[in-house]
Order: structure tokens, then sequence, then C-alpha cells
């Protein structure tokens, strides 16, 4: 197109035609020159852009595109004009342009060139295509949604329901996102219809969850809406501000969370309402088209059938479990068998039993898995096989003993059972249910091994067994127990039980009793009894029974019989020489009852030494002291005597008459007390000599100390009453305990004491011959007489009378004697006198 | 130590008894030049003997607070030269002489004693312990003697090398 005042061959007619033809064009034609100067616009142009010719023309193209482009332009200009090549020339483009308004808007241009003299003029046909490309976008979204409803709904087909509450969400958030909303959710009925509970939420960014705590709304409150849900209708609130006042609870619940539009679409299964799922815009309003309303009721179809599916499927799979769990527990092998023969399912204690897995039992037949072959090796035809036949005769088949084959060819007894399944009346398989029976197999064994066991027990056991039922009926006997009694084996039946008793009685020395006894003991049927039965012929048995129980109950009676006569006879001379016996343990008592005794004594004795030697001891302590002291004063008052006779000393002191006295005095008491206590001295040395603690070894003893130790000891006794004629002869040392034997010789001095009335004598002497050493102790009392003579040494006889003696003396005295390998001997006679003669053995 | 020529000896005396104390106080006191010291208590008297000069110890054999053999093995371990005599009981005699032995007595003396043995037995030991500083003296003397000796004998040799 050429520039009219550009050509001077076009006329000024042909200018304004040329100016009505551009302006009645439908596009907009703009032509610039080189330096980008607009030279050219029609009124399309100034429709377009908003701009009037004048303002346009001379000004830059620039102006009227967007900042983006101008650089763009810029360039290609240049290289065009450098290079000639043309890129964009004659091309249909799609840019933008710029308003006056500043306004951006959609344009497509298509560009030519011009040359005119050596001006280039480039000329554009520019059209506005903003509402071309709003309707494109529409259809754009139209689409998108419909893929996207298409892709949910494919997606939910092929969602395991355990996935469903997520993809919803998802769906949700891909529909939100989509048409551009804040918030999407999902409130199902709930509690039998009566509330509406929001279980799925999906928020924009930006936009906080609310409706996951919320408490579930009551239908009753929202029922202007719950009245359209329940027609099915779509509830569109463009603007939730202008809700009727009918809604007034639907708008306050939408305004809490700032809602401004919303489009809430029913969820239907079957033609009933299950909840809603909701599209909320809370930045801004939203209208939504009908198209989009009907592609949101689909999703509502959609999230139905989803949410169906899933409460069907958890059920069915709940339903499984259950039924997993059932065969799973079962102690039981259980299996199903199909009408071909294989099976088809199996639990896992099956598979146990039978040695392999679940799945190596399922799919394979049955029969030839495990029940090929019979207990006996041979083949087992599938025809016979009774599994099979129920489902051939619908009938239930027991078999109680037959056997199972495990993957490793070993067998194992087993009880089955095998039912029929009917499916509408139709069998269509078999259940299986079979039990290991080998631990029963066992028992059973077991019992009848006890049972030989016992009849073997029965027949080898010395005692004769009868064993009856409750009536008193023979179940079952041994055969001792037909020779004790000297019985025919055919006993058994009830008729030949009287004459069985017959033959019994006959026998007995006391028939009746035996019955009555009989009668007692079965009329109580659960006691024991255990009698004795004695025979005619003089054969005693004990008899013994003894209630047969089962489980507690009394079922009849074991009797046993024992022959125990020669037992019975073996008790009478077990207990005659048990009489004999007991007279010697009586003996053997009274000669322990003597011995004990004399260790009694013996043991006062030692104790009674332990205390003479404290005693003693304990007097030496004083006793040194005061023989030091009189020393003192023995040695003084020689002292005061010499000084006496000092001529050095004043006459008043040497011729004193008292003190002389005095003096006089205290020498003879000095020599008195010397006298005393050599006495005491003496006394103590006897006693622990006596005593001779030190010495309670066996030792080697001059006798004849101890006897004059004794002596000083029992001085008391003898006073001025009796005379002791000593004649001792020689002795040699005599191996001995000394304080045993000087206790001896206390004794016997002591009790000659106690024998002489008033005056006497007591002769002691000694002699020896090359064995034995001799001590006689004679004294001129009563005597005794030759009948107690018999006694004296028997402990516990006495002639002194009550408090006097013990009657322990001369029984020790014999005693003492004996330990030593000696002998005491008497010699008494009544008036005259006793003498008392010990011998001790010399070594 | 003193002057061992005049000073008369001393005798320590233990008994927890103040009867046998007095006895045996009285009489050494009036019948013998010695001195006397007593206790009834085995400490003090240990602690005695550790601190003076004693030539003589006669102790009690039964006492509640510490035997006779123990307090003189005591005795024996502080001044092992002085004579240790012990009085005795009769129940213990044989116990009492095994312990003798072992601890290694002067002498024991058997109650109810006899004041003239008594006697006896502690001028014997009060000669033996005279005899025993004597010896120790004359053991110095020529100890002494010895060494000055040896002195004199280095010099000698020092003298000739």
């Amino acid at each position: 197109m050429i520039p009219p005042q550009d050509n001077p061959n076009i006329t000024l007619d042909a200018a304004a035609m040329f100016h009505a033809v551009l302006d009645t064009v439908g596009e907009g034609i703009i032509t610039i020159d080189s330096s980008s100067t607009i030279v050219l616009v029609n009124k399309e142009v100034q429709n377009i852009w908003g701009y009037t010719e004048t303002e346009l023309i001379g000004k830059r193209i620039e102006l009227l595109m967007p900042e983006k482009y101008r650089e763009r332009h810029a360039e290609g200009l240049k290289r065009y004009i450098d290079t000639g090549v043309p890129r964009i020339m004659g091309t249909r483009l799609e840019l933008e342009g710029l308003r006056k308004d500043g306004s951006v808007f959609p344009l497509e241009i298509r560009m030519a060139e011009t040359t005119v003299g050596d001006r280039f003029l480039f000329t554009a046909a520019v059209r506005d295509v903003t509402d071309r490309k709003a309707g494109e976008a529409a259809l754009q979204r139209r689409h998108s949604i419909e893929d996207l409803i298409a892709s949910i709904s494919t997606k939910f087909i092929n969602l395991p329901s355990n996935e469903i509450d997520a993809g919803l969400i998802d769906a949700l958030r891909m529909i939100g996102e989509m048409t551009g909303v804040d918030r999407a959710w999902v409130a199902l009925l709930c509690e039998k219809n009566v509330t509406l509970g929001f279980t799925h939420e999906w928020c924009a960014e930006g936009i906080a969850l609310t409706h996951n705590s919320l408490q579930p709304i009551h239908v009753e409150e929202i029922p202007w809406a719950m009245e359209q849900f329940r027609q099915m209708k779509t509830v569109y609130i463009p603007r939730v501000a202008d809700l009727p006042p009918e809604a007034k609870t639907e708008k306050k619940q939408l305004q809490t969370y700032d809602v401004q539009s919303v489009i809430m679409v029913p969820i239907m299964y079957r033609l009933a309402l299950m909840g809603i799922v909701s599209f909320d815009s809370v930045r801004t309003e939203k209208i939504w088209t009908t198209d989009d309303m009907a592609l949101l009721r689909i999703t509502g179809e959609i999230f139905a059938n989803a949410l169906e599916r899933k409460e069907t499927e958890e059920a069915i799979e709940c339903l499984m479990r259950r039924n997993e769990l059932i065969l799973r527990s079962a102690g039981e092998g259980i299996y199903g068998v199909d009408l071909q023969g294989n099976t088809r399912f199996a639990n896992p204690e099956a598979a146990r039993m039978l040695g392999c897995t679940v799945e190596e039992l399922i799919g394979k037949p049955q029969h030839a898995t495990l029940h090929h072959t019979r207990p006996d090796g041979t083949p087992y035809p599938q025809e016979d096989c009774p599994i099979y036949k129920a489902f051939q005769d619908g009938a239930i088949h027991h078999i109680e003993d037959d056997v199972f084959w495990r993957k490793n060819g070993t067998s194992f007894p087993v009880a089955y059972t095998s039912t029929p399944i009917r499916q509408d009346r139709e069998i269509v398989g078999a259940v299986v249910t079979f039990k290991d029976i080998t631990e029963r197999k066992k028992e059973q064994s077991i019992l009848e091994n006890s049972i030989s066991l016992l009849s073997a027990t029965l027949d080898s056991t010395t005692d004769g067994i009868l064993v009856a039922d409750r009536e008193g009926r023979i179940v079952n006997f041994n055969q001792k127990f037909l020779d004790m009694w000297g019985l025919s084996p055919i006993i058994e039946t009830s008729q030949n039980h009287t004459q069985l008793m017959t033959q019994v009685l006959d026998q007995l020395l006391e028939p009746e009793i035996f019955s009555e006894r009989l009668k007692e003991i079965y009329a109580a049927p659960d006691t024991e009894s255990c009698d004795v039965i004695a025979f005619k012929d003089g054969r005693v048995f004990e008899r013994y029974s003894q209630a047969q129980r089962i489980g507690g109950m009394s079922v009849g009676r074991v009797w046993s019989l024992r022959d125990v006569t020669a037992r019975k006879r073996g008790e009478e001379a077990i207990q005659h020489a048990y009489n004999e016996l007991e007279q010697m343990v009586e003996e053997r008592t009274r000669e322990l009852r003597q011995k004990q005794t004399q260790l009694v004594q013996a043991e006062k004795m030692a104790s009674l030494g332990q205390l003479v030697a404290g005693v003693a001891h304990e007097i030496n302590t004083p006793l040194g002291a005061l023989k030091s002291n009189l020393d003192i004063f023995t040695r003084s008052v020689r002292k005061i005597n010499e000084l006496k006779l000092n001529p050095e000393m004043p006459a008043e002191f040497r011729d004193c008459p008292d003190l002389t006295k005095r003096l006089t005095v205290l020498e003879t008491l000095n020599v008195h007390n010397q006298t005393a206590i050599e006495r005491i001295v003496m006394i103590v040395n006897s006693l622990r000599k006596f005593a001779r603690l030190d010495e309670a070894e066996l030792d080697e003893v001059n006798i004849h100390e101890g006897l004059d130790n004794t002596l000083v000891l029992v001085q008391h006794e003898l006073k001025n009453r009796i005379d002791v004629e000593k004649n001792y002869g020689e002795l040699p040392l005599i191996k001995c305990y000394p304080n045993q034997l000087n206790q001896v010789f206390m004794n016997l001095l002591v009790n000659a004491s106690h024998a002489i009335e008033g005056q006497g004598k007591i002769f002691i002497r000694t002699h020896h011959n090359t064995t034995k050493a001799f001590v006689e102790i004679q004294d001129t009392g009563k005597g005794i007489s030759e009948k107690d003579q018999l006694r004296i040494f028997d402990p516990g006889f006495t002639t002194k009378g009550s408090g006097v003696g013990t009657g322990l003396g001369l029984s020790i005295v014999y005693q003492i004697m004996k330990d030593h390998n000696g002998t005491i001997e008497v010699e008494s006679e009544l008036g005259q006198g006793t003498t008392f003669r010990m011998i001790l053995p010399i070594r | 130590m003193t002057d061992t020529a005049t000073a008369p000896p001393t005798i320590v005396i233990l008994d927890d008894e103040e009867l046998v104390i007095t006895s045996l106080q009285t009489f050494l006191d009036l019948e013998t030049p010695y001195r006397t010291v007593t206790f009834t208590s085995a400490k003090l008297a240990l602690q005695h003997i550790r601190d003076h000069d004693v030539d003589l110890v006669i102790s009690d054999y039964l006492m509640p607070e510490m035997d006779g053999i123990t307090f003189l093995s005591q005795v024996r371990e502080l001044k092992p030269d002085i004579p240790r005599i012990i009085l005795t009981g009769y129940a213990d005699k044989e116990n009492a002489i095994k312990a003798i032995n072992q601890v290694g007595l002067f002498q024991y003396i058997e109650k109810p004693w006899d004041n003239e043995d008594l006697h006896v037995i502690v001028r014997n030991g009060l000669e033996k312990m005279q005899l025993l500083k004597k010896l120790q003296i004359k053991v110095q003397e020529i100890t002494k003697a010895h060494a000055e000796l040896n002195t004199l004998n280095q010099e000698i040799i020092r003298a000739f090398a």
C-alpha cells in the first residue's frame, strides 16, 4: 500500500476512496517507515488502541506495543533493512498491543513491505483477538475439567479400597486447583442420617483447614440446604451474603469460615443421599457456569461410587478376615475340594500336618496328593474315596480310621469328615476336616498294654484275686484264687454263685460271720475292708477288698486273699522270742541303772573335787597373809624382848611389868596361832590332795599318802571317839586313779565310823604279795548281818535310815574296784565289827 | 644408772589384794634393808618400772586386770635383767610352772608362803641382779679398754708404716 501523498499518479479521489476502503476493512491497518514512524492508520486502529489519527501519525510504532516487544521490533526491523531477508513478512503472528488506557490485549498481525522510491514502508494488518482468546480459554478449561473428571473417575476404579480416602482428598485438590477455589470438602451422613460429618478436606495454600476440627452438624439445623440436597439439587450460592432468611443457619455457618461463594453438590448413591461435596471460595466471590456445575455433579457421582465401593470392600474384607481367622485358628486340618477333585483352599493347620505349605495344596488333585494309598500300602482308587463320594451322593462321610500321606512320603493316622458344599442347592464341592489321631492310637495301644499287663499281674501274684461288679457278680479272677479255695474254673455264671458260696462257707470256721461281713461290705460300696478268715483245716487268710473306681464312681470291688498261715505261726514264735528278749532287756536295764548311779556319783565327786580345789586356792591367799603376819608378830616380839635386854634402853621400858606380861602373852598366843595356821594349811593340803584334780589320769600312786590325806578329812568324824591304828606294810606304787581310790577310802572310813557307836577302833593295814596289794580297814562296830552282807554292794541298799546314807556308797566302792581290775571282800560278825579288804593288782 | 653402792635395792610388788601387799611390804621393810614400791594395778606398776630403777619384781599370779605371767613378760620386755618372782596359789601351780618356763622367771613362791624362804629367794635374786650389774660394768670397762687398745694399736701401726 502506498501512502497517497507520495504517489503523484494517484488522484485525490482515489485517495479519498483509498481511505474509505481502509476504514471499512475489519482489520486495523498501520504503515510505518524504516525509522518506525507511523505514517498511516485506519479507523479500526483507532478503535482498537483508543487513539485518534492525529495522536498517532508521526509517532513511533513502539507506542502501540508493550515494553517487552519494543526491542525485538527494533532489532527485527534493522536486520531486515540490513540484510533484506524477510523473516516475518507475510506470516501471521500473534502478538500483544498496548492500548491508550494502558491495557494489554492479544492481537493477530500480518505484515508486508513496499518500497516507495528509496523509502522502505511496512504495512501491518492487525486484528484484536481478545474475544477469540477468551472463548478458547473457556473451552480449554472445560476440556481440562472433563479430562480431570475422567482421570479421577479412572483413578477411583483402580484404587484399592484402603487408598480411597487419600484418593478423595487428592481429587478434591485437583478439582480445587483446577477451578481456583480455596477449599473443597466432603461431608457424609452418619448416625442413621441424623448428622452430617466432615470426612475429607483440601485447602489451597494460605487457607486454614477447618472442617476436620468441626463437630458433625445435625441435619435438622440446616433444613434449607438439606431439603435441596434431598431433591438432588446442587446448591449454588454466588454470594453468601445474599442467602435468604430461611437459610440463616447455613449463612452463619458459612460466614464463620469466611466463605463468600460456595457450590455444594449432593453425593447420591442409588437415589439415596450419602453426603455432599462442597467447593468454597474464601478470597473472592466466584461465578460458576452451568457447565461447571454439571461437571461437579459428575464428581459427586464418582465420589458416591468410590465411597460405596470402599464400604462394600471393607465389609467383604472384614468377612474374609474372619473366615481366614477361623480357618487359621482351627485345631483341625480343613480344606475344600471342588467337583474336579482339586483342592481350592486349605488352612495352615492342614498344611502343617501334611508337611507342606498351603500353596502347595491349592489347585492340586486332593486324592492323588494325600490320599493315594491305603494304610496297608495298596493303591487307593479315586472311585472309592469317601471325600469325593460326599459330593456325589450329597451325604456327610465320616471316616474314623484312615491314613493321609505327607509330602515327604510318610503317613499318619487320621479321622476325617467330608461335608458337601451346596450353593443354591447345587453341590459345588466338599469341605474336609481331619485330625491326626497318632496320639489317640498310642493311647489305645497303651491301654491294651495295660490290660494285658494287668491280666499277667493277676496270674503271677501270690494273692488270690476276685473282681466283682456292684451287684456282686463275678467279673474276673485269677488261677491262684481257684487254687486257694479248691474251686473249678466254671464259677462265672450267676447260677453257679450259690454253689460257689456253699463251697466257700463249708471250708470256714465261722461261716456266719463271713456272710455277715460280706453283706456289710456290699452295703457300703466305697469302703475298703480288711479282715481275717480262719479255715477249718487251720489255714488263715487275710481278706482285703477295695472299691474299683472309674472317675470317682465305684463300679465294683476287688477282693484279694492272702494265705497268712505261715506268717501267723511265725508271729507266735516271734512273740515268744520277744518275751525272752524283754527279760534280758530288763536285766540289762538294771545293770545300766546301777552304772548310771555310779556315773552320777562320779560326776558329783568330780565337781566336788573342783569345788574343793577352788576353795583351797581361795583360802591360800588370806592364809598366806595370815601366816606371814604371824611370822612378823613373832619376829617383832622377839625384837622387843631383845630391846628390853639392851642396857642402853630406859629403865622404865626395860622393867615395865605390864609390858613384860603382855609380851609373854603375845609369845604364847603366837605359838597357838602358829599351830592353828599349820592345821589349816594341813587341812587345805589334804583337801586338794584328796581331790587330786591334777592327777585325774591313771597314775603310779603311793596308797599310804592317799590313806593319810583321807584320814585328815574324816578327822571330824572320828574326833576323840575312835582311835585309828595304822599298820602300813611295804607297798609298791600302784597304778590307779588316785582321786577315785581316795573316795573308796573315804567311804569305808566314814562307814566304819558310823558303824561304831560310842568309843571304838579302826585298824588300817596294808601289805602285798607278788601280784596283789591288800588294804584292809577294820572297825569294832556293830557288824553286818549275813543276809545284808549279800546286798551291801547293791545300789540303793542302806540300813542307816533315811537322811543319813544315800545307799550308794558301797555300790560305788564296788564299781571303782571293778574299774581298777580289783575286788573288794567283806568279813563281818554282828556285834564284833567288820573288815573290808581291797585287793588291787600290782603291775 | 644411779649409784648402786649406796642406794638400797628397790623391789616392786604387784598384787590385787591389799592384804598380801601389806604383809609382804611390812616384812621386807622390817626385816630387810630393801625399799618396796607396791601396786594393785599392773599398768601403773609397768609405768613405774619403766621410769625408775628397779632391782626385783614380785607379782601375784591370778589378778583380774592382767595375769602375773603376762605382766612379768612385759616387765622382761622393758628391762630383761630384773629378776622376776611370781606368787601362786595351789590350783594353778601346774599352769604357773609352764608359764614360768616360758617367760623365764627367777623363782615362784607358793601360797601360803614362808617369810624366811621368801627372804632367801629375794636376797638371791637381788644378788643376781647386783652381779649382773657389776658384770655389765666390767664388760663396759673391758670394751672401753679394748677400744682404746685398738686405737693405740692403729696408731702404732701407722707410726711404723
